[in-house]
């Protein structure tokens, strides 16, 4: 088990470096980068700029050494927690990100609880109960969750928390409370807000795993080994939940691994619409206005999202199913 | 058994969906107004908490529990708040505060002092209009007339006969935001420091020069000063009317507060530089000058009505009440009556439709709001508790596209400068369908020229090249020798290339650039639509890198046309975002050391223009050369339009003295002469 983790763990960090490359190459990839938009506003702002002055920019920057170089004073400065100042904020890619990062993971981890709370009960409850009506309306009401763009349901229901509940629109505070120091009524207003994103972004998640559940423990259900169960006396309930359910949990835990980053960087256009400022919505807006710094801290966040997200659902799906243990 | 444990566990289940869904639901009704309540009662507290000596001070006091007007016992009143501050001994006394001759606005309604307005900003450093047109304040007044000027950051002018001298006479005792005088000082500091200081501005903008020619300053006093023009320049008064927020701020800048950046008065502003970050002394100082959208430095002093506070991390700003904010109503009244602004950022259009039937903005409109959104806005106003007007334009045209014809790229230069492509494609339009479609059909179709009520306007220039004839357009391109391909799907450029134009924009373009593109593609110039955001797609204009652009042409009223040398129609200044002859402007800016000299006919356009600009609009040589610039800029078919429609303007009925009809429109900087400093919330 503890061998299990440590390979787990160093293929983890491995990858992570590989991630750095590729973020540094997407940072480069557009013509021009961050400096030479740079370099070219002082031309327009200065008129001619001093050669001393460029190489000074290209000095700090460390523009003017070979591009492995760059790569890894880039990886020092950001070790030292230096990511670099955003273009278009005008602030310290570091501050941006670690105001929105916070919300960011505590939004995506309550979607994650939120679509399993729902998603695996309904689903079990469908498999026992093949072509019953209650399985049919969750198989609809999952197609429906899937097949609904998140967007236009963010905008729906917006209109209607709005218009009959009063909630005031998008973000995660009503206005009063966007600045307002951690308070009970904060944390309650934090609250009525949260559901609209939860349920927008978990929908499509919850119609997922429920699928994948429903069609899982169905092929358990007919296995052998659930008739010899139950030929045994087993209690049915402690039967199911013991030895089935468990055996169909091992696909929803792996791909925990691919929903953790998809709800963190995947909602971006839900986020958009909905005006709260994750890290999804950053990095969004930097891509369009090239603000590289800005989007290559985001990217390289997600990317180590991504990967602890894998590495967690390995180090799941072992605790949970004993013959990978075994291998 | 089993089955009734299972229901049992989905039962639970979706209780606790239910109060997950329903926890906001069933206290929100409540919580709102008491939310909502939160921050007008207490703004209601404070004017109530106060009434007793409002009302023995004689302030009106006409809605039940509504009380209008300030605090004081002398000839003026103030904002409960600020008088707070002044009895904590944390400010001085209002008599102090403001100049010896405060400016007098007439209002309607004596307002309430209080709230916080909100207006929509689109980014952290640009699109906040809604709250800047609303804050800053220039030398003269627009009045409402949109004809008259009152001094209003200085006490007086004279002119002298030729206009070539205006003798500005400071308001006496007048103080900056954070209390440093207002004088002449200031005002020195800024042109030999700042404007013709080539570290700090490269180029000197046309508004303060005459023919070419930077103004000059001669201080007299403290609050005297004289403008000197080298040749006449009657048109000085609206320069002074309209001027804005700036990345180096306009005519004055504080100097008592900058110097210390700057290195003619601090040799180790370098040094200071680098402690804040910066390269050198020139950005730093420049970010602390700096009053535009852009403005990060929240200690630097102003003089308008509010003043920015803090920007928060999601990058909303807040603009602080103004303690010496030079302006009072009739009764004495201290402005602005409302107590901050708030520029908040809204990542999307359709959440700014939301926030506006939610009451969340007060007001919407020089951000504009598309006229296909009329409908669901009106729809809504009772919901939102806002009114929605159609307000006039002076628009050259909601959307103009230009063709860079200094292109870094030789082949595609060598086509649009090709008059007669232009005039294809200006031709391959259908107008009338892109109007009814798209504005339905509220728009008036016109060529792209100067503002429809300029009083040298001709029909012609409205209707040059401008019906919709595939077949004119086909055999003008056909004339220029560009042929089709072998499957006649496009056609080829001289080079030998088929046609390939990127055209960019900004999103709010997008709607009328795609269905231009279809019309273009149609006649075999294949145009691709490239959507950027709009500090990217600006950067990149100043940068010479686009190919062809659509944005909006506005600021071409004659009022601009007189006080900018024919404005945005002049060569080499059609702003960042339409600009499609940077590398003339560069010659014209660097006075020839950079960029490309232009051709002859192109170069005495620009001249005519900067002649346009000495004169007064009685000289009778004023409207012929006005005509003839307007008609060789619409035979150069240079801006190809598509209509024009009235701007969406939306108003919270929550404030008063507030506009119900008038002109909106870039000309009068658009909210500017319906005083933001004026309003006040009623409830």
């Amino acid at each position: 088990m503890r061998k299990y983790i440590v390979k787990r763990f160093i293929y983890m960090i491995v990858l992570l470096a590989i991630m750095s490359v590729f973020a540094f190459v997407v940072i480069q990839l557009p013509p021009g980068d961050y400096l030479t938009s740079y370099i070219a506003s002082l031309q327009q702002q200065m008129g001619e700029v001093d050669e001393s002055v460029v190489l000074n920019l290209r000095k700090q920057y460390g523009m003017d050494r070979p591009m492995w170089q760059q790569y890894f004073l880039w990886m020092r400065n950001m070790f030292q927690g230096n990511f670099g100042e955003s273009f278009q904020w005008r602030q310290p890619v570091k501050t941006l990100i670690a105001t929105r990062m916070p919300m960011t993971i505590v939004l995506s981890l309550i979607t994650l609880l939120f679509a399993y709370a729902v998603a695996v009960p309904i689903g079990i409850y469908s498999a026992r109960h093949q072509y019953s009506i209650g399985d049919y309306v969750a198989s609809i009401l999952g197609f429906v969750g899937l097949a609904t763009p998140s967007f236009f349901l963010a905008l729906i229901l917006m209109y209607y928390s709005n218009r009959y509940l009063g909630l005031s629109v998008g973000g995660f505070y009503s206005p009063e409370f966007q600045n307002a120091p951690w308070s009970f009524a904060r944390l309650w207003d934090l609250c009525k807000h949260l559901p609209i994103p939860v349920i927008v972004i978990g929908l499509a998640s919850m119609a997922n795993v429920i699928r994948i559940l429903r069609a899982t423990l169905l092929d358990e259900l007919k296995r052998p080994y659930v008739v010899a169960a139950r030929a045994r006396g087993l209690k049915e309930n402690k039967m199911i939940y013991r030895y089935p359910v468990r055996v169909a949990l091992n696909p929803i835990i792996s791909s925990i691994g691919s929903i953790l980053p998809s709800i963190v960087s995947g909602a971006t256009v839900t986020a958009i619409v909905l005006d709260i400022p994750t890290v999804g919505s950053l990095l969004y807006n930097a891509l369009l206005s090239q603000d590289m710094y800005l989007a290559g801290a985001c990217v390289i966040m997600l990317t180590a999202i991504t990967i602890v997200g894998t590495f967690i659902s390995d180090i799941l799906l072992v605790v949970v199913d004993p013959r990978i243990r075994l291998q | 058994m089993k089955h009734k444990k299972l229901m049992a566990l989905l039962l639970a289940t979706c209780m606790v969906m239910g109060t997950v869904g329903c926890g906001g639901g069933s206290s929100a009704p409540a919580a709102p107004p008491a939310a909502d309540g939160g921050t007008d009662s207490a703004a209601a507290d404070n004017t109530q908490a106060e009434s007793g000596s409002a009302d023995a001070s004689g302030a009106t006091s006409t809605g039940g529990d509504l009380v209008r007007g300030g605090v004081g016992d002398g000839q003026y009143k103030e904002s409960p708040l600020i008088h707070e501050l002044v009895e904590k001994g944390e400010l001085p006394p209002i008599e102090e505060r403001l100049p010896k001759e405060p400016a007098v606005v007439e209002v309607d309604e004596i307002g309430v002092y209080g709230g916080t307005y909100v207006g929509a900003a689109f980014g952290p450093t640009s699109g906040q209009v809604d709250t800047e047109c609303l804050r800053y304040q220039s030398i003269l007044t627009i009045e409402k007339d949109l004809k008259t000027f009152k001094p209003n950051l200085i006490q007086s002018f004279d002119v002298n006969e030729d206009s070539t001298e205006f003798t500005i006479h400071l308001r006496e005792g007048m103080k900056w935001s954070n209390g440093d005088p207002f004088t002449t000082a200031d005002w020195m500091f800024w042109l030999e420091d700042i404007l013709l200081n080539t570290d700090v501005n490269a180029a000197v903008d046309a508004a303060f020069c005459s023919n070419g020619i930077p103004m000059a300053y001669e201080p007299v006093d403290d609050y005297t000063l004289v403008i000197r023009f080298e040749e006449s320049n009657p048109a000085f008064e609206i320069t002074m009317a309209r001027f804005s927020t700036g990345l180096i701020r306009n005519f004055f800048a504080p100097k008592e507060y900058l110097q210390k950046w700057h290195i003619t008065y601090n040799p180790d502003a370098d040094k200071l530089a680098k402690e804040e970050g910066y390269e050198s002394w020139i950005l730093c100082f420049k970010d602390h000058l700096d009053n535009s959208q852009s403005q990060k430095d929240c200690e630097a002093p102003d003089l308008y009505p509010w003043v920015l506070d803090r920007i928060d991390t999601n990058g909303n700003k807040f603009f602080a009440r103004n303690p010496y904010y030079h302006v009072v109503d009739q009764e004495g009244n201290q402005l602005p009556y409302i107590d901050e602004q708030e520029a908040m950022i809204v990542q999307d259009k359709d959440v700014r439709n939301l926030k506006l039937i939610s009451g969340e903005i007060h007001a919407a409109g020089e951000n504009p709001l598309p006229v296909s959104d009329y409908t669901m806005l009106k729809e809504n106003e009772a919901a939102g508790d806002y009114q929605v007007f159609l307000f006039e334009n002076t628009r050259g045209s909601d959307c103009a596209f230009t063709f860079n014809i200094t292109d870094q790229n030789p082949d595609l230069r060598e086509v649009f400068t090709n008059v007669k492509f232009r005039q294809a494609m200006s031709h391959a339009l259908d107008r009338n369908t892109i109007n009814e479609t798209l504005y339905y059909g509220k728009g008036s179709v016109r060529q792209t020229t100067a503002s429809a009520d300029t009083s040298f306007m001709k029909d012609e220039f409205e209707n040059a090249f401008i019906e919709y004839d595939v077949d004119k357009a086909n055999a003008l391109l056909d004339e220029c020798g560009y042929e089709w391909n072998a499957a006649h799907t496009v056609r080829i450029m001289p080079n030998g290339e088929e046609f390939n134009i990127i055209l960019e924009t900004i999103e709010e373009f997008v709607p009328v650039a795609e269905m231009a593109c279809e019309y273009w593609t149609a006649v075999g110039v294949k145009v691709t639509l490239k959507q950027e955001e709009r500090s990217y797609y600006l950067e990149r204009g100043k940068n010479n890198e686009r190919d062809m652009q659509a944005f909006t042409l506005d600021s071409v009223g004659e009022f601009n046309l007189r006080s900018v040398a024919f404005s945005r129609l002049r060569p080499g200044n059609a702003y960042d975002d339409l600009e499609f002859m940077r590398a003339y402007k560069d010659y014209w800016d660097s006075n020839g050391s950079k960029g490309e000299q232009p051709p002859e006919d192109i170069q005495q356009l620009y001249e005519d223009c900067l002649k346009f600009g000495t004169l007064t609009n009685t000289d009778p040589e004023y409207a012929p050369l006005g005509e003839s610039i307007l008609q060789r800029i619409s035979d150069q078919c240079w801006f190809i339009g598509v209509s024009v429609s009235p701007r969406l303007v939306i108003i919270s009925n929550r404030l008063g003295n507030t506009p119900t009809e008038g002109t909106f429109a870039n000309d009068y900087n658009f909210w500017k002469p319906f005083r933001g400093d004026t309003w006040y919330f009623k409830y």
